[in-house]
């Protein structure tokens, strides 16, 4: 079942830094300014 | 992470560019991605505030104490080997998104179990449906 806040289609993609390989900060908006559309997967863990 | 490697060039075909997030730390990905020769980015979320934005929750207990899930973990265990899952959390939960040039979600995908993933050719189809003349 849904959650009533769960993210919806339409809806501007949420901003959050993350890090790189090498420790520096990246911002998930530069990562969908693109040519391409941006497939983002969270994963649990590695595996 | 196995699908992703098996789909991997179905995902590059459909002009998607593909960008995974982890909650392990930065130092775990550089390892990994040493070992594993991968063809895209690795992202760490270490603190999550990413996976949070993005509504992806944890296991609850009932998720946590069944064995499908004990199955699903020890199967993850025994690819990634002991020494990446030291960091890892297992109850952390994923989620899948395709978004625009212009910030819009295309594809939402928020995992509610362990093994809760979504096709990818459900990923594909909504791609299609984006007209990349700038994005919404």
């Amino acid at each position: 079942m849904a959650d009533k806040n769960e993210l919806q289609v339409g809806q501007p993609a949420p901003d959050a830094t993350v890090q790189d390989a090498d420790g520096n900060d990246i911002q998930l908006s530069s990562l969908w300014r693109g040519d391409q559309p941006l497939l983002l997967v969270f994963i649990r863990h590695f595996g | 992470m196995a699908q992703l490697r098996q789909d991997y060039d179905r995902i590059v075909a459909a002009n998607l560019k593909l960008v995974v997030i982890t909650p392990h730390p930065y130092a775990a990905v550089t390892v990994y991605k040493a070992e594993h020769n991968l063809s895209y980015p690795i992202l760490s979320d270490n603190r999550r505030k990413g996976y949070r934005r993005y509504g992806l929750g944890r296991l609850n207990v009932l998720h946590e104490i069944n064995p499908l899930t004990w199955l699903h973990n020890l199967s993850s265990l025994r690819q990634q080997g002991i020494a990446h899952s030291t960091d890892a959390d297992m109850a952390q939960l994923g989620g899948v998104f395709v978004i625009d040039n212009g910030g819009t979600l295309r594809f939402v995908h928020v995992a509610h179990d362990a093994a809760d993933n979504p096709p990818t050719n459900a990923i594909i189809k909504a791609t299609q449906e984006i007209s990349y003349t700038g994005g919404s």
